[in-house]
């Protein structure tokens, strides 16, 4: 450290946040609002709410390729257009260029990420439900992996805070595996969702068919209005950035929340190298960075340490700080980079309705109904595995891509028609935590600016494999209890990643012989570092998981500010 | 290659024949570059223009070469497809012109339009005997039309009803008689 006094007071702050998407927001506006100067460090660019959204109001002839994805921007996004929705002229800007940020994949492993302010809040899916009751008992229950050790009680109270601030449309269910929350009014079923629903839940008495929950605002509160945000306006064009600011992104709330609190410094092009750490205090002193552009390296002081780079670049950074207390980085379970989760889709089924000719939609709904889990809950499986899925769908009429055969006048009054109804739903099946699915650091390859690349061994096992037999039929039976035509379904071969759900590789855990995070995502021996964003998952749930990382940050941070109030930290 | 060039091209593409009003030319959007297009052969260049018009004509609403189909077809099939898929669409160009020669001893573009419908019909029923036609030049070449000209201004906002802001969600909206589909 070769800075003078005064440098070092500019480089002091109350509280560091390391990234700035969901998690690193919602950590950004909590300590900000509780009075704590704070620097927000992101890796990538700015992208400044609403003016940097530069695709935002492109109709498709104003897009390169009219959206279509060049040869060009495969050669840079090879890797992120594995998804195959990720890399198009109107949104791959906020996915990585694969040629400056590789990694080692041991085994497939695909990993969509987007290195800018915001994160992946801004092309995230938005659907936002809670893990209930029976999520956090089920490890234990079962023997898998360690025990949550925190309850749903825990947390109920945060995920009210969190909604509240956020946004969620959805409906009140009074489902256990769903728990309700605190919810604006539910984005509206089409009429062949309203038939599934009847058909579903005639035929099977522990299944439902519910709108799907979405951090999308219908009925904008005061405090939302104050941001700047405004009711959703179904243009459906979300993963540019929203100008509404509608949907719940760090933009457009928790990082402006921030701002306002004029407590706040964000740091674009800052890579973090890893957490000094002080071997006398037993504390994390701060954190050492890499300048993205200039490749520089600076420090970063201050007495909390929020780490909120997502899930693999989080355990990295654990991994990469390494002191005389923490020889091997900032663990001493061996759990560190161990079970790596995802969430498996790519299985479902479609069919064509003849219901319903004279409606149709309008406005595009960024959204679509729910049916949440009900195997090994309200039904056994047919196959034999742990936990269960639910599915996320949709029922509306076929547009112009559509086979029609035919050319000229009469093909042209077809394809410029609407065709009839048809549903799709697909699975999202609960990914086990197995303890050899990890992640590590290559001890010898190096990136541009000198960080370790990330190696992935990681992938899906029999109980996954199992459950995707049922993913797939039960589709199938839901849609023929509909009466669907032309029923087509799906099971491709699992991969880790395409969820966009990595979670694990630092878990809580309510030892620290066998978890990397205490009960309130400190990290174990380093009390003043947190961690909340996917990386403390115990067990992944079938259901999506930002809300939970919100959820668990604004339960840290009162955590952490209470216990440095009281001189703990 | 120059817009006037172009513009030359395109009208000049439909040969001897009557079956479309030199008025298609007139106004063709260009919101394109056509100076980057460097893909096509000037034969192949109007052949496209020809089955793409074929495919989607001028009638009360624009047809494939108002809506600047051709362009963006070659600037697709340039920039976007590989090797496979650009050589899947410059053989399927030569099919078309051998189908025409030998079933009407005509290039393509000197056919009526129903003979050029009765063409591409065969050869889309044909297409379909192998793998329900995907894979094929016709369904490629077919795809690509409706995603050009769907994604158009003339064709999104002409012949559907393109909606930049909705503004609202209705689940369940009574449908007229004729009603324009939405382009995305």
């Amino acid at each position: 450290m070769n800075l003078t006094l005064k440098g070092k007071a500019e480089h002091t702050f109350d509280a560091i946040v390391v990234g700035s998407g969901i998690s690193g927001g919602w950590a950004a506006k909590e300590l900000t609002e509780k009075g704590l100067r704070t620097l927000v460090l992101e890796r990538g660019r700015d992208v400044e709410h609403i003016a940097g959204y530069t695709t935002t109001n492109s109709a498709p002839w104003q897009l390169q390729h009219q959206n279509m994805t060049s040869r060009d921007m495969l050669a840079k996004q090879k890797v992120q257009n594995r998804t195959g929705y990720t890399v198009k002229p109107g949104h791959g800007q906020y996915f990585v260029n694969d040629l400056e940020h590789p990694y080692i994949e041991e085994k497939r492993f695909d990993w969509m990420r987007g290195y800018h302010k915001g994160g992946r809040s801004i092309t995230w899916g938005k659907q936002s439900y809670r893990l209930s009751p029976i999520d956090f008992e089920a490890n234990a229950k079962e023997g898998i992996s360690i025990p949550w050790p925190i309850g749903y009680k825990d947390l109920a109270p945060w995920y009210d805070y969190v909604e509240r601030f956020a946004g969620i449309s959805g409906s009140k269910e009074g489902l256990d595996i769903l728990p309700d929350g605190i919810f604006q009014p539910p984005m509206g079923l089409t009429p062949v969702e309203l038939d599934l629903k009847s058909a579903v839940e005639k035929k099977w008495s522990g299944r439902k068919v519910i709108p799907g929950r979405a951090a999308h605002l219908t009925a904008p509160t005061e405090e939302q209005l104050k941001l700047g945000r405004a009711s959703c306006q179904y243009r459906n064009l979300c993963m540019r950035g929203c100008p509404f600011g509608a949907y719940f992104s760090s933009q457009s709330a928790t990082l402006r929340a921030a701002e306002l609190t004029g407590k706040m410094t964000l740091r674009p092009h800052s890579i973090v190298h890893s957490i000094l750490f002080d071997d006398e205090t037993n504390k994390a002193v701060g954190v050492q960075i890499i300048d993205e552009l200039t490749m520089e390296t600076t420090e970063f002081f201050a007495k909390i340490i929020f780490l909120n780079a997502s899930t693999i670049p989080s355990t990295s950074i654990l991994m990469n700080s390494k002191s005389k207390r923490f020889p091997n980085g900032m663990d001493e379970s061996g759990s560190l980079g161990g079970y790596l989760m995802d969430h498996h889709l790519g299985v479902g089924a479609g069919g064509i309705l003849e219901t319903h000719p004279d409606k149709t939609t309008f406005g595009r709904r960024p959204n679509g109904f729910y049916i949440p889990r009900f195997r090994n809950h309200t039904e056994k499986p047919n196959q034999d595995y742990l936990r269960g899925y639910g599915y996320q769908g949709g029922g509306l009429r076929q547009g112009w891509s559509r086979q029609i055969d035919g050319f000229g006048e009469d093909f042209k009054k077809e394809f410029t028609s609407f065709g009839p109804w048809s549903l799709y739903m697909g699975g999202f099946g609960e990914w086990l935590p197995y303890e050899d699915n990890r992640i590590s650091l290559h001890p010898d390859k190096k990136d541009k600016w000198g960080l370790p690349l990330v190696v992935a061994n990681a992938g899906y096992k029999d109980n996954e494999v199992r459950m995707r037999i049922d993913m797939k039929n039960d589709a199938i039976e839901m849609l023929e209890a509909l009466g669907a035509k032309n029923i087509t379904s799906n099971n491709d071969a699992p991969s880790l990643g395409l969820g966009i759900h990595e979670m694990g590789t630092a878990r809580m855990g309510s030892s620290p012989k066998e978890s990397v995070l205490n009960p309130h995502n400190q990290v174990w021996g380093a009390p003043n570092v947190f961690c909340t964003d996917g990386s403390a998952m115990t067990s992944a749930g079938c259901t999506n998981p930002s809300l939970t990382y919100m959820a668990l940050t604004a339960r840290a941070v009162d955590h952490a500010v209470s216990e440095m109030k009281k001189g703990n930290l | 290659m120059e817009r006037r060039e172009w513009m030359k091209v395109m009208a000049l593409s439909l040969g001897g024949s009557l079956a479309l009003p030199e008025s298609v030319f007139a106004q063709m959007a260009a919101p394109l570059d056509v100076a980057k297009l460097k893909f096509f052969s000037e034969p192949q260049r109007k052949l496209v223009g020809v089955i793409s018009e074929t495919i989607i004509p001028r009638t009360d609403t624009p047809g494939a070469i108002d809506a600047g189909v051709p362009g963006w077809i070659e600037l697709i099939v340039q920039d976007c497809f590989n090797e496979a898929d650009q050589k899947l669409i410059t053989d399927g160009l030569t099919a078309i012109e051998s189908l025409s020669a030998t079933a009407f001893q005509k290039p393509f573009a000197e056919l009526s339009t129903e003979q050029r419908i009765k063409l591409l019909t065969a050869l889309e029923q044909e297409s379909k005997k192998e793998n329900g036609g995907q894979g094929s030049f016709i369904r490629k070449f077919k795809d690509l039309t409706k995603f050009t000209y769907a994604s158009s201004e003339e064709g999104a906002t002409k012949a559907f009803d393109f909606q930049l802001v909705p503004g609202r969600w209705e689940p369940a909206m009574p449908l007229k008689p004729g009603q324009k589909a939405y382009p995305i």
